[in-house]
């Protein structure tokens, strides 16, 4: 039997011969490296994808829910035409605890970024100067550090772009051009959008067998200087509502949260807009907890939640309240 | 050099120190308030004969007298769209480091790091233990050339021509086989990704200024060589 049965020995091979290798196929092969870089076209800024104000603004409430109804009181504010340090201020004074890490100015610069605000500069700016640019003003024409120069020929002056200060053969840095924002029709049909009864009336009767939970809630943050968490979640999380399926104060507390009925200040506050929805009606019909507990009270209930409802509650009501 | 000439280059030199500290300092870190006060108290020369530098100045010049709100942050988010960028492709933003201009994939930390530090250490230099990144920085290379501006100025102030015409070669050596050698790419680069004129105008002031330093270098030098040969026929014949 041979040693070898699949393949033949090539006695001819000879290692030292020239196998005809492509050196400039070897991943090896070292080459001088010249710029400038052969992949440079590779080296570009996408171009941006255009969208509409009123996508940009959605985007940016969307990037910030739980800044969405203070990015919408800076447009509110800006109704009417302000400088940036007035709206900066009101804002401030609006929403004093923001828990941001944005600014009340950097709001407004997203705000004017996304198109739900707009700069308006020239004569109607001007007829209201911001304050604080004329002491910038004097800061920028008092004393002046010259940049030293590399070694060069100065001439004569050259028309400076808008916005400098020609002195010759020198440019300097003169104050921006007084300016006032103003909301868009983009950012006031946000506004209108977003800040909106009826946002939260839906939103609370989409399960409407809750609606004694989100009343309980919206009457306790009504309360002067509003209401701990500690507090809601003792009111709310013990509630046989609130069983089966398991629900804890977070949830309700979400819902009116995002559609702007309650806000956090450092307790939890029902805002004009909760306020006026505690103040509708809406509640009036709703069934008490404990009747909302009995599954053989859920007429007005939607088919999901009287099958949730049906499954497993049916505890006796023990309001917390 | 004559007395004159010597009081003329001393001013020529410490302003090139002062632009290199200058240029160094932008592209280190971010603006902060004190440079931020600094630049709208400045003048910026607006006819210095070099096209590039003029617009520079205009464009840096006019980006500071159109800003209002919060100009720090927003050069701080610039700083890092035109120098960090957000892709892991090598062609995210203008890498501020010679390794990736001059290696083919354009990795940090390559042949030219180990290049440009042979240099600094040939000069006695150290990087401080606050400098977390390479030593091809542009910062630190601009950085290099103010400190032999520097050591340029003592020589002369102390009237030692040979070690001042030495140091104005090294600057130029360095200005030729690094700084020039892939700047002009990272300056392209420096037109596409920032989004304020600021930076804008920072990439094509130090473009500019240092292909304007190398023409006064080549003329100071060759001035210097002509001189030399001068005094040599000149001893020759005596």
């Amino acid at each position: 039997m041979r040693d070898v049965e699949a393949f033949v020995i090539d006695d001819d091979f000879d290692p030292l011969a020239d196998l005809d290798l492509d050196e400039g196929e070897r991943d090896d092969a070292e080459a001088d490296y010249l710029p400038p870089i052969p992949d440079a076209d590779k080296s570009v800024v996408p171009p941006p994808v255009e969208l509409s104000p009123a996508e940009r603004i959605e985007k940016l409430l969307a990037g910030m829910p739980g800044q969405q109804f203070r990015l919408l009181r800076a447009v509110g504010l800006c109704a009417e035409p302000r400088t940036l340090e007035e709206a900066a201020a009101a804002l401030d004074e609006a929403h004093p605890s923001p828990t941001s890490v944005y600014s009340s100015v950097q709001v407004i610069q997203l705000l004017e970024r996304a198109g739900a605000l707009e700069r308006l500069e020239g004569e109607e700016a001007e007829s209201a100067p911001a304050e604080g640019e004329d002491a910038r003003a004097t800061e920028a024409m008092g004393e002046s550090a010259d940049a030293d120069v590399a070694p060069s020929a100065a001439g004569d002056g050259e028309a400076s772009t808008e916005g400098e200060e020609p002195e010759g053969d020198f440019i300097s840095v003169t104050p921006a051009p007084p300016c006032r924002y103003q909301a868009t029709q983009a950012g006031l049909d946000a506004i209108a959008a977003h800040v909106n009864e009826d946002r939260i009336v839906q939103k609370i009767v989409e399960e409407k067998r809750y609606l004694p939970i989100f009343q309980r809630v919206l009457e306790m943050t009504a309360r002067e200087g509003g209401c701990p968490t500690k507090e809601l979640d003792a009111a709310v999380d013990g509630d046989p509502l609130c069983a089966e399926p398991r629900r804890f104060c977070g949830f309700f507390r979400g819902k009116l949260e995002e559609t702007g009925a309650i806000e956090w200040r450092d307790t939890w506050t029902i805002t004009d807009l909760g306020r006026s929805v505690l103040a509708s009606g809406l509640f009036d019909a709703a069934p008490s907890a404990e009747d909302a507990a009995d599954p053989s009270s859920l007429g007005a209930a939607t088919s999901s939640d009287a099958a949730s409802a049906v499954e497993g509650v049916a505890a006796p009501s023990s309001s917390v309240r | 050099m004559s007395h004159d000439q010597e009081i003329g280059l001393v001013d020529v030199l410490r302003g090139r120190r002062a632009t290199y500290q200058f240029l160094s300092r932008l592209f280190r870190t971010e603006v902060d308030q004190e440079l931020y006060d600094t630049l709208v108290s400045m003048r910026f020369p607006a006819n210095t004969g070099n096209p590039l530098v003029d617009e520079g100045y205009r464009m840096i010049c006019g980006y500071l007298s159109q800003a209002s709100g919060d100009v720090l942050t927003e050069l701080a988010v610039d700083y890092v769209r035109a120098f960090i960028g957000s892709g892991n492709d090598g062609f995210s933003a203008a890498y501020p480091y010679e390794s990736v201009y001059t290696s083919p994939k354009r990795l940090m930390m390559q042949d030219a790091r180990d290049e440009v530090l042979v240099l600094y250490r040939a000069a006695g230099l150290a990087k401080q233990e606050s400098w977390k990144e390479g030593e091809d920085h542009i910062a630190l290379e601009l950085e290099f050339e103010q400190i032999l501006c520097e050591r340029a100025i003592a020589a002369l102030e102390e009237g030692d021509e040979d070690a001042c015409r030495a140091l104005l070669l090294s600057q130029r050596n360095f200005l030729e086989d690094h700084l020039l050698a892939w700047y002009p790419m990272m300056a392209a680069d420096l037109q596409k990704f920032p989004r304020t004129d600021f930076y804008k105008g920072l990439g094509k002031l130090t473009d500019g200024f240092l292909r304007n330093d190398r023409e006064f270098l080549d003329a100071v030098l060759s001035e210097d060589e002509a001189d030399a040969s001068e005094d040599g026929e000149k001893a020759e014949v005596a």
